[in-house]
């Protein structure tokens, strides 16, 4: 199987789905990662794709996005959420699933047009905050992050440039 | 039952039991070895990570690890030693010192995190040293202690009766005694327990976690308020949250070696030391 | 001031000194336990410590946050049981072996390994189980993964097995020699006198050598980090992922808001491993006491 409905991942992560097969799959358990709760992702990902509801308790807690991608490339059945970034890091070794959000007639494929333009529903911009206007030092690191040379290397870092 | 033929059974038992620790903990040292060595090279120890570590070196991991043991044995040492001597030398069989002996065992059992937690609570906060060299090398001080007290103690009782005696007996004070007559005599045990707990300062990245570790830091630090970086955090953080883990196992195995080398190599330190100075003082 | 008077002086001052630096460990105990009840106080008023007795650890939710230490309890008491069970009847074997039995010269090797393994930090040993021993629990048991309680366990044990193993050996060694002789001279062999003499008598040391390896594991927070797999479940199952209430606090003090509730709940995490690791430290120390063979 290639894709999942968001409704879907809703049920997977919340546990109330636990085996592939009830998705498309093979018949084998559905091990579920995620990142640790103090990660902006982990919250991203409970409050639009569980619709704010908790994660399931067996979902397996990792330190990091990369620990997730080492434990999806080597057990069977696992699933995770991770950056774009990331996971065209580990192109051989993992599976990139479409996800079709509601309203959809297919599954999307994340890459750079389909995050820019919202198909991909799994996807939320990235933010810089400062305290008040910001300063000299700060004002210039920004202006290089969406300036074409910073966003080129967004872009080849393998994730979604702004501008 | 033939008991010959049961005890060398059992014998043998025993012995494949113990060798096969030896195994495993030579094999443990073999696989960082054999996998870190490769990446071991001048510009590894000597320069900066670049590509947030998945390249370059990591100097100022190396850097921060010798900051925070200096600044831990300069707490830990004076405070260790006064106190073992204190112990050995002075204290009498009552309440206050058996709360002191008591103090000192519940602190050697304080799980690390723990510590890292106490670290935040009183050195970063409280004090307001924020996340800094002083914060972590205070924590690291705390955890060590009992290390030290323990080890110059036993050092400090090793020392026969009757070199103390003499010296009194010529009519020196007892401080003048412990520092002409006890203390030297009582050195080599001392430092073997700093060299202990520099290892253990070095290793521990629970107290660090809370209070001092960085992973990427453009600079050396420059003042005891810095943040620093330190080889077992930054091992840490190689091996589970850096984006190419994957493909940086030899950086990852890099660190651990270098991490290795410096621990056991302050452990073979301390065991040389011991037999030296047990051979040397043979009474 | 004559000479002998400033001596006399001196000499005072100096036990003063020393006498100050002996009680900073009382005042470090007393400020471990002051500044973590600070911290984590305020908990105590709102939402109430009941809450600790919660059946799950959701600190982080839209609907409501749980803060129960039930499932981390059991994460840790599971993992350090199955190290017991693996680290005891090892250290306790090897510690007969290098103190009854191997020769100096083996004694002279084995004890430095044994000081190695001790040394290692644990965060090696936590990377070390990452790449070797989970991938050889998951291809041994046909798992899913190899992030497990028992992976965990097979770490904690390496760690536990050189305390254990010295303290049990310095407490065979102390076992009076009349009583091996006695036992020799009535006609058993080396094995037996160890087996029904030495050990026995030796016991109360191996006992406090285990509670204090115990406490030991209870308190270790970096390789179970890294290979137990962090989820927080109430099981038994050595082979399914637990989190330990030590990892819970590493991996979710990072990002917690400072004063929160959750913060305060970390907090008290660490005040009652603190009490745990403090208790089985007391009781280990009255058995040594008790059977007259403190250090």
């Amino acid at each position: 199987m290639n894709s999942l409905t968001i409704d879907q991942l809703r049920l997977i992560y919340t546990g109330k789905i636990s085996n592939w097969k009830e998705v498309g799959g093979l018949d084998n358990p559905i091990i579920l990662l995620s990142r640790e709760s103090s990660s902006g992702t982990f919250v991203f990902f409970q409050e639009h794709v569980l619709n704010k509801e908790d994660f399931s308790n067996s979902a397996r807690l990792l330190a990091g996005t990369s620990a997730l991608v080492q434990a999806v490339a080597a057990d069977r059945g696992a699933i995770a959420y991770v950056g774009l970034g990331f996971a065209a890091e580990a192109k051989g070794t993992i599976k990139t699933l479409g996800v079709q959000a509601a309203g959809q007639t297919g599954p999307v494929l994340p890459s750079e047009e389909s995050v820019r333009s919202g198909a991909y529903a799994v996807s939320r911009p990235l933010f810089f905050y400062t305290n008040g206007a910001p300063n000299d030092t700060a004002k210039k690191f920004i202006d290089f992050c969406l300036s074409p040379a910073g966003q080129k290397i967004v872009r080849e870092t393998g994730y979604v440039p702004v501008s | 039952m033939n008991n010959n033929t049961a005890d060398k059974f059992i014998l043998l038992f025993l012995r494949l039991v113990t060798y096969a620790i030896v195994l495993v903990v030579g094999y443990i040292l073999f696989d960082i070895i054999r996998n870190g060595f490769s990446a071991l090279n001048w510009q590894f120890v000597s320069s900066f990570p670049r590509r947030s570590g998945a390249a370059g070196g990591i100097f100022p991991a190396i850097v921060g690890t010798f900051y925070l043991v200096v600044g831990t044995i300069a707490v830990s040492l004076p405070l260790g030693i006064g106190g073992a001597i204190y112990l050995a030398e002075y204290a009498e069989q009552n309440r206050f010192n058996s709360l002191i002996r008591l103090a000192i065992i519940t602190l050697a059992g304080v799980p690390s995190i723990v510590f890292g937690l106490f670290g935040l609570g009183i050195f970063v906060l409280f004090f307001g040293f924020g996340p800094s060299i002083l914060a972590g090398s205070l924590t690291l001080a705390c955890m060590v202690l009992p290390t030290i007290i323990v080890a110059s103690e036993e050092s400090l009782r090793a020392v026969p009766k009757g070199f103390r005696d003499a010296s009194l007996a010529l009519g020196a004070t007892k401080w003048g005694m412990i520092r002409t007559n006890v203390l030297p005599y009582s050195l080599s045990g001392m430092i073997t327990g700093a060299i202990l707990g520099i290892g253990r300062a070095a290793g521990e990245t629970a107290p660090i976690l809370l209070t001092v570790a960085a992973f990427y830091l453009p600079r050396l630090p420059k003042s005891v308020f810095d943040q620093v970086m330190a080889l077992p955090y930054h091992l840490y953080i190689l091996a589970t949250q850096h984006p190419e883990a994957e493909r940086i196992r030899h950086m990852q195995y890099g660190t651990a070696l270098i991490l290795l080398l410096l621990v056991l190599g302050l452990s073979l330190g301390a065991i040389l030391l011991r037999t030296h100075s047990r051979k040397k003082f043979r009474w | 001031m004559s000479r002998s008077r400033k001596l006399f002086i001196t000499d005072k001052l100096m036990r003063l000194l020393l006498m100050g630096a002996a009680s900073t460990s009382v005042l470090v105990v007393c400020l471990i336990f002051l500044f973590l009840l600070k911290e984590a106080g305020p908990f105590a008023f709102n939402p109430g410590l009941g809450k600790l007795l919660d059946s799950q650890w959701i600190p982080v939710s839209f609907q409501q946050e749980r803060f129960g230490i039930g499932p981390l309890l059991s994460g840790s008491a599971l993992v350090t049981a199955l190290a017991m069970l693996v680290t005891v009847p090892i250290s306790v074997l090897v510690a007969i072996y290098i103190a009854e039995i191997a020769r100096p010269g083996e004694r002279e090797f084995l004890k430095p390994f044994i000081e190695i393994l001790a040394s290692i930090p644990s965060v090696v040993l936590g990377f070390f189980g990452l790449l070797v021993v989970a991938p050889l629990v998951k291809a041994t048991f046909g798992l899913s993964t190899g992030l497990t309680a028992l992976t965990g366990a097979l770490l904690l044990s390496l760690m536990a097995i050189p305390t254990i193993i010295s303290l049990s050996e310095d407490a065979l060694v102390s076992v009076p020699y009349s009583l091996k002789n006695a036992s020799l001279a009535l006609g058993a062999s080396h094995l037996q006198t160890i087996f029904r003499v030495t050990l026995p008598a030796a016991l109360p040391g191996i006992v406090a050598a285990v509670m204090l390896g115990i406490g030991r594991v209870i308190g270790e927070t970096m390789a179970v980090l890294m290979v137990t797999g962090n989820a927080a479940i109430l099981t038994a199952s050595p082979l399914s992922s637990v989190r330990t209430m030590t990892a819970t606090i590493a991996a979710e003090m990072g990002e917690v808001p400072f004063g929160s509730v959750h913060y305060q709940a970390l907090f008290w995490i660490g005040i009652i491993l603190l009490v745990i690791t403090f208790a089985l430290n007391i009781v280990a120390q009255r058995v040594l006491k008790k059977y007259g063979m403190m250090k």
